[in-house]
């Protein structure tokens, strides 16, 4: 047979009976099924005799199994081990003998056991996920395949995909709550088709003809893993359609089904998925923080990430640093450790991490500063990580090689032995060395680090340039370990860990994006830029907190707890710093903080970054100096997660806020958008003074609201609430709005999991109705409006000097302004118009 | 994530509610002078967080004198500017 060689795309990969089948996207706009072989395989580490043992009785199992001893790296004992290696001849086979081996031998240290076969062909074949390569083809089996290109190019065009866009035509509401309206068919270049659902085989047709006529290579869909893909697929069997769904007519469409769990003691729902072979199915609702970053950002994951495109529309960010610390430990041979549970729960404790995250937490005085300055230290975590070395196997331990160095201690400050609850666990330090690192620190400034004496030009090399560099890795970096502060862990400093080899390329590329894109125009070319840098910066946010979750493959709490220290330590030395210099200190939290100092200039406020910059190493930027800044009170002081609120116009106008109305996704759309409309009346203050006189016009619009709400002007949609169930419905004691608008949707034959989200409106009589079954004759609950209005408006008006009674004297008319903006008072507020 | 260890906040709180039967007692006015001197210990919860106390009642009741020193000090400042018919200092929360 005749080989043939093409540029093409890798648009998808999974694992088949024959070894990886490759969706190729050629040129000229074809997709092409591919396969290619991929043997691959696990490890046992065992005694001696016990590996002889399961040799001879693997042997006998006769599945083309090849059977080695091997010596590989095992990171978290520092050393090769001894191993029996067990090879597979494909992706499948690997996983049955995975599968019989655990169950034989399930109290053996197993490594490589649960690779994804994508990822291992990816780091083989030195390719990536919809990277455009060179592919030789002999028939249908790939003979050849290179790419010209690394995951961490900056230029980097997309796969032209062709894209067929499947969703309900309306606002986009959840069509498992009974929400139901025509199906809508989009794509470039076709007409725009709609289809009611009355009649199921011309509905099934239709979907069918766009999907024969235009072969997308992506299906985009709203709740397409929920409701639309099943749903079609059940009324596509009913009236014996085949709906052409999967590329691969080999394959099946694979169904993922619903699950709640528990994780990090909250409730979690995982909704269904529908995930399609060579085409790829991508669910807007469900891919993670994709309203954050689009296609594009999903793109720059997958390519990174070194997972497939439907799998990093559908799993969480600690999944794809897991991915990534695998790839990085699989392509310098080193054993990759069996973890017994997925990685998947951790999405919840990503959103614990954004809350808390284990840094320094001021509590700023409430009220209204002028002239702040706010500081941001630029990726603190994954730059610590990266600038001591801290990664699950270097941190607490100590070799021969560092520890005739003698260690370095944290800045200035005479090293405290480490108190018993603190000391890092014996295993992780051999007995000998234990006592020796706390003795006799010395101190020394924390700017001496490994990255800055021997080069880590990963970057520049690339991805091929590290086959050479891989000795240069685990070669001596020719620093003492270091001390970290607070808790007194050693850092070996010998070899770079498994999380800053990791990191180190990431944090490169996101800063060289945020660095082209600031280069460019506003513009298409500048917002994919933007796109491709949030979706990095989720993966270095993330990387903290899989540090220390428990089920992380190359994670360990120790390593966790240095970084937070570091991070305290570095914060600290920079409130210190602007002290310095002069600087009242306002608030700090974990990476940010906000200084003032009278009459202070840009080049104050450039050599102060600078200064901070050159001693701890950790790169800060400006965020802004706020012409005004605003602290609301807190509600309530033992609630947790810390007071995060504040809001303040810069420099140039724009609105900065965290943690008022406005911003939170559980806020009502009628209260978010009223105080969205307030922060651009007050957005225009130049001072505090301005801020308190235009307190004038926030009034006179929340009269209006307040009207608007009072006549039922407001329509339901705009109040409903929308709530996290904690419990199925029916196991709601306390008669709660949720409860009472769970246990109504449940009767109306809504299936509801714990974990998942109902949306409510409170009506009358203490009552509260679902949305998706209002009724005309239902009765907005104005009072209760009234007041979580109230309580939105006065985190905009107590730090102006306003308390309740005052906010409600303006409210009620008794007040006159003599400030503009009284028109709308005028008519349509509540105040007489005799006044 | 990490350890649970109860935090600095938390302990704050579990003391504040160990003493509730103690500030029944207390009259109102002074009711509202230990709310003052917990808000001006809670102030400080971040440099108590640094301390890693055992004790953490140690560290809650110096939070309290730091806050009350302080406005000691904003007062002094005050009164000698009076004294001396000077502008007064800007008047900093303890
Ligand atoms: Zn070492």
């Amino acid at each position: 047979m005749n080989a043939r060689s093409l540029p093409a795309w890798i648009l998808d990969l999974y694992p088949a009976p024959e070894g990886m089948v490759l969706w190729l996207k050629t040129d000229d706009g074809r997709a092409l099924r591919a396969v290619d072989e991929l043997p691959m395989s696990f490890f046992i580490a065992a005694e001696p005799s016990i590996l002889r043992a399961a040799w001879k009785e693997i042997s006998g199992w006769k599945k083309g199994l090849l059977l080695a001893r091997e010596r590989r790296f095992e990171i978290h004992r520092g050393e090769e081990i001894d191993l029996l290696s067990v090879t597979a001849p494909g992706p499948l086979p690997y996983r049955a003998a995975v599968r019989e081996a655990l169950a034989r031998w399930p109290d053996l240290a197993f490594y490589n056991a649960d690779l994804d076969p994508a990822l291992v062909y990816a780091v083989e074949r030195n390719v990536f996920p919809l990277a455009e390569c060179q592919v030789t083809l002999e028939g249908a089996r790939v003979r050849a395949i290179t790419t010209g290109r690394t995951r961490w190019d900056l230029a980097a065009e997309p796969p032209p995909f062709r894209i067929l866009t499947l969703r309900l035509t309306g606002e986009l509401r959840d069509p498992s709550h009974g929400y139901r309206a025509p199906l809508e068919i989009t794509a470039p270049g076709m007409p725009a088709q709609t289809c009611a659902w009355d009649d199921p085989r011309e509905l099934v047709e239709a979907v069918r003809s766009a999907i024969l006529a235009y072969d997308p290579d992506i299906l985009l869909t709203a709740w397409g893993d929920s409701f639309l893909l099943p749903e079609l697929i059940a009324l596509a069997r009913r009236s014996g359609i085949d709906l052409p769904l999967n590329r691969d007519a080999r394959r099946s469409v694979l169904r993922k089904g619903e699950r709640s769990y528990f994780s990090y003691g909250r409730i979690v729902h995982r909704p269904s998925s529908v995930w399609l072979f060579g085409r790829l199915h991508i669910d807007r609702q469900t891919a993670f923080l994709a309203d954050e970053y689009g296609l594009d950002g999903l793109v720059e994951l997958a390519r990174t990430t070194l997972q497939p495109l439907q799998q990093v529309a559908r799993t969480s960010s600690g999944t794809g640093i897991s991915a990534m610390q695998t790839a990085e430990a699989y392509r310098r041979g080193w054993l990759i450790p069996y973890r017994k549970r997925t990685p998947e729960d951790f999405k919840t404790a990503l959103e614990l991490v954004r809350g808390d995250k284990g840094g320094l937490t001021f509590q700023p005085e409430p009220g209204l500063y002028e002239h702040v300055l706010e500081l941001d230290f630029a990726s603190m975590y994954p730059s610590l990580m990266v600038k001591f070395n801290l990664s699950a196997e270097t941190v607490g331990r100590t070799c021969p090689k560092c520890e005739s160095r003698g260690p370095i201690g944290p800045r200035d400050r005479p090293q405290v032995a480490p108190s018993s609850p603190h000391s890092p666990s014996p295993s992780a330090c051999p007995p000998s060395d234990e006592h020796r690192w706390t003795a006799d620190a010395k101190t020394s400034r924390v700017g001496v680090c490994w990255e800055k004496g021997k080069g880590d030009e990963r970057g520049e090399k690339g991805e091929r340039g590290d086959e050479e560099g891989r000795t240069n890795d685990a070669a001596e970096l020719g620093a003492p370990p270091r001390i970290i502060p607070e808790i007194g862990y050693p850092v070996c400093q010998c070899r770079k860990g498994i999380v800053p080899l990791t990191l180190a390329p990431l944090l490169e590329k996101r800063l060289a994006l945020k660095k082209a894109a600031r280069a460019l125009p506003e513009g298409p070319e500048r917002e994919v830029l933007r796109r491709r840098q949030v979706a990095l910066k989720w993966l270095l946010v993330t990387c903290f907190g899989y540090l220390g979750y428990k089920n992380a493959r190359f994670g360990r709490i120790e390593a966790h707890e240095s970084t937070t220290a570091c991070g305290r330590d570095t914060l600290l030395r920079a409130k210190e710093i602007a002290e310095e210099r002069g600087y009242l200190f306002l608030h700090a939290l974990t990476d940010a903080l906000w200084i003032y100092k009278e009459g202070s200039t840009d080049a104050d406020h450039q050599a102060l970054v600078e200064e901070i910059g050159r001693d701890t190493g950790v790169r800060i930027d400006i965020e802004g100096l706020y012409r005004w800044l605003a602290f609301p009170p807190s509600r309530q002081y033992a609630g947790n997660p810390v007071a995060n609120r504040y809001f303040g116009a810069f420099e140039d106008g724009k609105i900065k806020m965290r943690g008022i109305e406005a911003r939170r996704h559980d806020t009502i759309r009628w209260i978010r958008e009223a105080q969205a409309e307030m922060l651009e009346v007050l957005a225009r203050a130049r001072n505090a003074a301005e801020y308190r006189a235009r307190m004038a016009e926030v009034f006179a619009i929340a009269r209006g609201k307040l009207a608007d709400l009072q006549r039922g002007a407001v329509p339901p949609r705009m109040l409903a609430i929308l709530h996290r169930l904690s419990q199925p419905p029916e196991e709601y004691r306390a008669n709660l709005p949720v409860a009472l608008a769970a246990r109504a949707l449940a009767a109306s034959g809504v299936h509801l999991a714990p974990g998942e989200s109902v949306e409510f409106v409170l009506t009358l009589g203490g009552g509260a109705r679902p949305y998706d079954i209002w009724r005309a004759t239902d009765r907005v609950d104005a009072a209760r409006y009234r007041e979580l209005f109230l309580r939105m408006l006065e985190s905009l008006a107590v730090p102006a000097g306003y308390d309740r009674a005052a906010i409600l004297a303006r409210l009620d008319g008794i007040w006159q302004d003599p400030l503009p903006g009284m028109e709308r008072v005028a008519t349509g507020g509540l105040l007489p118009a005799a006044a | 994530m990490g350890r649970t260890l109860v935090s600095i906040t938390q302990q704050l709180a579990q003391a504040e509610e160990r003493l509730g039967r103690y500030r029944r007692a207390l009259t109102r006015a002074d009711q509202k002078i230990f709310d003052d001197l917990f808000a001006l210990a809670r102030r400080r919860l971040a440099a108590s967080s640094m301390a890693a106390d055992p004790l953490p009642m140690q560290i809650i009741l110096l939070g309290m004198l730091i806050g009350t020193a302080s406005a000691v000090a904003g007062l002094a400042a005050r009164v000698e500017a009076l004294e001396h018919e000077r502008p007064l200092p800007p008047r900093l929360d303890p």
